[in-house]
């Protein structure tokens, strides 16, 4: 017996996608918890939600001050975070089929991953400056 | 309605819209924004934004099951979603230009096609479990466009190779324009690309489907973030919710009939996209 198969693209990309996914449910599951628990006024959390303004709600907050609430435990930037990680799954799963292509030789599918990548970036830098 | 109790209420809505898009490869935005926005009344902003995280859940949720099974073709893929992904990006910089009214018709105008479109396909194809295999194109040769997968339905090895590239891909950049534009996975469109131009077999179109819909999702998610359309506490459950559907469903997929889940399915879309347009018309 092979104590361990050689990993093919599926068994690689399989992986990243059930890690992904399993990590982000668990940070926004604590995140839920610590919402019911530090007991906020969560109807005031709710309240824009069924404002029927469809003008521009209030802009989110920034990155830093993302850090920091996770940091000081703030229930709604740990809920923030695993949204972020579950965006973030199919990047990874693009990024290490892409490995894979790289080093096994598929140069076509390589260079189209790695332009799937930049593309994606290019939605964040919009994403940024919108 | 109690903060707790539509948290909750979100979360189940969440698991019928994550088994429904497993099974029909179409990401669970088609269910979710209809029934955020008539149900529960939620501003269709933050209802598009929770459903673009919605089918990103759908998306990994189910590809961490059908890329084990070998349904879905990671290289076909990774070709095709060059195409969705350039889509979502020209479609999330028109939403910020369009008035939410305009996005309700379109939506509907949207689904009501993908239902007639789905209606036309079953009738054409009733008999046709598999596709026959004819040539692939030269495209698909040179971008490795095939595949086998094990029918565990029919117990056999099923072999395939795209044909059609160019036009199948054509349709694949419009379905991202819908994507980015709506926040929805439009895999209607994913799945009539490879099913009726492509010629893939219907699951491997399904599993194919779900594999790009959430990259897709991931280009535009960064321009919804920073406009604040994603509400943490109606993504969140949301979210669960979708993970645990899209867990079952992709174990339902497996054995259910896919002709007679779509067969149920299209009035479900007629239903949902006429009311989509009234809303728009009335408000």
């Amino acid at each position: 017996m092979i104590a361990r198969a050689p990993r093919t693209l599926e068994d690689a990309v399989g992986r990243v996608l059930l890690t992904g996914v399993v990590v982000a449910a668990l940070v926004i599951a604590l995140g839920l918890v610590l919402l019911i628990l530090v007991g906020t006024d969560q109807r005031a959390l709710l309240a824009p939600l069924f404002s029927a303004s469809t003008d521009a709600p209030a802009r989110p907050p920034a990155l830093g001050s993302l850090l920091a609430g996770i940091l000081r435990g703030h229930p709604l930037s740990v809920i923030s975070l695993g949204l972020l990680l579950l965006v973030l799954t199919p990047v990874a799963r693009v990024l290490v089929a892409g490995i894979y292509f790289a080093q096994h030789g598929e140069r076509l599918h390589a260079l189209i991953s790695g332009l799937v990548l930049a593309l994606l970036l290019l939605g964040v830098v919009m994403g940024a400056t919108t | 309605m109690d903060p707790l109790a539509f948290v909750i209420a979100v979360a189940a809505l969440g698991v019928g819209a994550g088994v429904l898009g497993a099974l029909f490869g179409l990401g669970g935005g088609i269910f979710l924004i209809p029934a955020l926005t008539l149900l529960f009344h939620v501003n269709i902003r933050y209802a598009i934004g929770a459903s673009l995280i919605a089918v990103i859940a759908t998306s990994s949720g189910t590809g961490a099951a059908y890329v084990r099974d070998r349904l879905t073709n990671i290289r076909i893929g990774t070709v095709i979603q060059v195409a969705t992904v350039m889509g979502a990006l020209l479609g999330a910089y028109l939403a910020g230009l369009l008035p939410a009214r305009w996005l309700y018709i379109v939506f509907g105008s949207l689904l009501l096609y993908s239902a007639l479109a789905m209606t036309q396909a079953v009738m054409l194809r009733l008999g046709v479990e598999l596709p026959d295999p004819g040539p692939p194109d030269g495209l698909a040769t040179r971008f490795g466009m095939a595949g086998a997968y094990h029918d565990a339905a029919s117990g056999e090895l099923v072999m395939y190779a795209a044909r059609r590239v160019a036009s199948g891909t054509a349709v694949m950049f419009a379905a991202g324009i819908v994507s980015g534009l709506l926040g929805i996975g439009s895999g209607a469109f994913n799945v009539l690309a490879m099913d009726v131009l492509m010629r893939l077999p219907l699951k491997v179109s399904t599993a194919t489907s779900n594999f790009i819909i959430g990259v897709t999702a991931a280009a535009s998610a960064g321009v919804y973030f920073a406009r604040g359309d994603i509400h943490p506490l109606l993504a969140a459950p949301v979210a669960l919710g979708i993970l645990i559907g899209a867990g079952i469903g992709t174990r339902l997929m497996l054995r259910l009939r896919s002709r007679t889940l779509r067969l149920l399915f299209i009035p479900v879309l007629l239903y949902v996209s006429v009311a989509m347009i009234l809303r728009g018309i009335r408000s």
